[in-house]
């Protein structure tokens, strides 16, 4: 039964967790992340653009342009399409809004990949991830007449759009109890800066059944292996620091948790919160094993429907809180902006998101040879890390603000001398 | 496909350099050469900064109130009252408006900056009138010629705005205003002095601004002609 859907609202507002964004943005930072489909034969622009319209009319949560009110930032909803662009040498560096005809994402493509930038108050990794499933499927339906069984993922663009997948489900899910924000400040990765609006992405591809033994043998997830890891490296550049301080500041790794796994939900836009993993040096010396543990048990303890939903509670209850929502937007945005500066990135040294295993239909999947998935570097950390596995592969990209690789290579040679066969490539400069 | 012998990775065959380590791939049975493909294209997005003018403009307006607000403090010290930092504080506004207020527009359009130039100009020539006890120039000669000033900018950005006035036309047009202007300033000012509404030197002006319009006008219809002017003239 065909149900009439009501047409999309003519403007939003912006969900829980994209409020900070606009607020935190500057001139050479926005919190941008990126989703790539590498495909068999090289890209067909008209096709692409074509299967862009038919794909934008179906997200309207992404047909949106930022627009300023006296209290709140809001979106409002725009019509055509950003155009497509060549793909770059240095992607997610920066996206200029004014640029972009206001539209808070891009595609873009290079030889035989499709790639999407998208600025975090549209979505999240899982809803981006959802757009670039179906922006291919119609690309590959429009070009080869591919007949992709569509789902909740790759979702089908002759249908109108549903009023769920527009919801803040912060606002709908969150409860009243708040917990305290304070977390103690993270070491931070330092190193000589890159040149302005350059970064340097380096991907390491690996078998993802040998990444799931090595978890399995050690009785942790593949994401709690990632992450122990990643801390035993930060940990490991950490101790060479001269400064005691430093060397004793705790190591921590921000890991998003996708919310969706929770609760009912089938919203597309913003829907994760984070917990933050870590180790204190000041307590000794860790062995690889000690790390593992305390990862495990953190992520226990903290990544359950409690403790986050406690977590978001926090941010919408101070959303809802009379003295801020009256307070204009020129008090705010300052405040907020300082707000993220004090406990935003301060809080990790470093990001690892990731977005697990990706299925596609056999029907899309003989055209997708690799997907890609990649974070803009944050505002104060230089360093972040991104996965995503496909088809057996499992891809991880490291994209770093300073010219030091050295925090990729102490984790790719730890996994290599692990017996987890690496094959690296970059977008490194000659 | 080679490995890094530093890092123990295989390194994809569009890497010429371990990019973990720096170390150069050097594989005799399989000397490295530039792949057709690449996994990022070469060309590296250049972000042009902008100047954000509107932050400019605002600092540049709280500066502006150190040294009108230094002048009044000064004026009520020595002589215990507002007295001729008045004529500094209304230079200070009227640059304020000239200059900084345009910039603060999100987006400046001509008729309302000039609108507010001219209110603002007349409003600091009513107060020096008004301070120096002189009323009797300002309705019969600064009104007049602060709107006449007004009509000409106007009429300028009109003309350079406009799509339906093609090339040389523009040079024609603004020299009519200027000829057209300069008669209605004598004018106003004969009138001031004499009484009467007798334009004299401003002929001298007019008579050559028209001249001037016409030979543009006439200059646009000859497609010939400009292009010889331009191929002999180019810089």
């Amino acid at each position: 039964m065909n149900t009439k859907q009501p047409a999309p609202p003519e403007w939003f507002k912006l969900d829980n967790a994209a409020k900070i964004y606009p607020a935190a943005k500057s001139r050479n930072w926005t919190a941008l992340f990126r989703l790539s489909a590498t495909l068999t034969e090289p890209v067909d622009p008209a096709i692409l653009h074509e299967a862009q319209k038919s794909t934008l009319k179906r997200f309207p949560s992404f047909a949106l342009k930022l627009r300023r009110g006296m209290f709140w930032y809001y979106l409002e909803r725009m019509e055509g399409e950003p155009a497509l662009q060549q793909d770059v040498a240095n992607p997610c560096v920066r996206m200029d809004l004014r640029e972009n005809r206001g539209f808070m994402f891009r595609v873009r493509y290079h030889e035989n990949r499709i790639a999407v930038e998208i600025f975090h108050v549209l979505t999240d990794g899982t809803g981006g991830l959802c757009f670039l499933k179906t922006l291919v499927a119609e690309y590959l339906r429009l070009r080869y007449g591919a007949a992709i069984p569509r789902s909740a993922e790759i979702l089908d663009c002759s249908q109108p759009p549903r009023a769920g997948e527009l919801e803040d489900s912060f606002l709908k899910y969150a409860r009243s109890v708040s917990r305290s924000r304070k977390e103690s400040v993270a070491y931070r990765i330092t190193g000589t800066p890159e040149d302005p609006h350059y970064m340097n992405i380096t991907t390491g591809l690996l078998p993802a059944q040998a990444v799931i033994d090595q978890a399995k043998s050690r009785g942790v997830s593949v994401n709690d292996f990632l992450t122990a890891v990643l801390i035993q490296c930060v940990y490991q550049m950490q101790q060479k620091e001269h400064s005691r301080r430093r060397r004793m500041q705790p190591v921590k790794v921000c890991v998003p948790i996708n919310l969706r796994k929770f609760y009912p939900t089938h919203t597309l836009r913003n829907f994760a919160s984070y917990v933050n993993p870590g180790i204190e040096p000041r307590y000794g010396e860790y062995s690889f094993d000690e790390i593992l543990t305390a990862v495990r048990h953190y992520m226990g303890l903290e990544a359950t429907e409690k403790m986050l939903n406690a977590k978001m509670s926090t941010n919408v209850n101070t959303e809802r809180n009379k003295a801020l929502r009256a307070a204009p937007l020129f008090i705010k945005k300052p405040t907020m902006k300082l707000a993220f500066l004090l406990n935003g990135d301060r809080n990790a040294s470093t990001i690892l998101s990731n977005l697990g295993y990706a299925v596609l239909p056999d029907e899309m999947a003989k055209y997708v040879t690799r997907l890609d998935f990649l974070l803009g570097s944050l505002s104060l950390n230089r360093v972040t890390c991104a996965c995503i596995s496909y088809q057996g592969t499992m891809c991880i990209n490291f994209t770093r603000a300073i010219k030091e690789p050295t925090l990729e290579r102490l984790f790719f040679t730890t996994l290599v001398q692990m017996g987890i066969p690496v094959t690296i490539e970059s977008n490194q400069r000659y | 496909m080679s490995y890094c012998v530093n890092c123990g990775v295989k390194l994809a065959p569009s890497e010429k350099k371990c990019p973990l380590c720096g170390v150069p791939v050097v594989n005799p049975r399989d000397p490295w050469v530039e792949p057709a493909r690449r996994p990022y294209p070469k060309q590296v997005e250049r972000v042009m900064h902008r100047i954000d003018r509107r932050y400019g403009a605002a600092l540049a307006s709280l500066l502006l109130l150190i040294p009108l607000m230094l002048t009044v403090i000064s004026d009520v010290i020595v002589n215990r009252a507002v007295t001729w930092s008045l004529y500094v504080v209304g230079a200070g506004a009227c640059l304020f408006v000239w200059v900084l207020l345009p910039l603060l527009l999100k987006k400046p359009s001509p008729l309302p900056c000039v609108l507010g130039d001219a209110l603002a100009a007349l409003l600091y020539l009513g107060l020096i009138s008004t301070l120096a006890d002189s009323s009797g120039w300002f309705l019969p000669l600064a009104l007049p010629l602060v709107l006449i000033a007004a009509g000409l900018v106007l009429g300028i950005s009109q003309v350079i705005r406009s799509r339906k006035i093609r090339g040389l036309r523009h040079v024609s047009w603004v020299f009519l205003l200027l000829g057209v202007a300069s008669i209605l300033v004598d004018g106003v000012i004969h009138h001031f002095i004499a009484g009467s509404f007798a334009p004299f030197w401003s002929l001298f002006v007019c008579i050559p601004c028209l001249v001037f319009a016409i030979l543009f006008m006439m200059l646009e219809r000859k497609q010939k002609l400009k292009d010889e002017i331009r191929r002999r003239l180019f810089l």
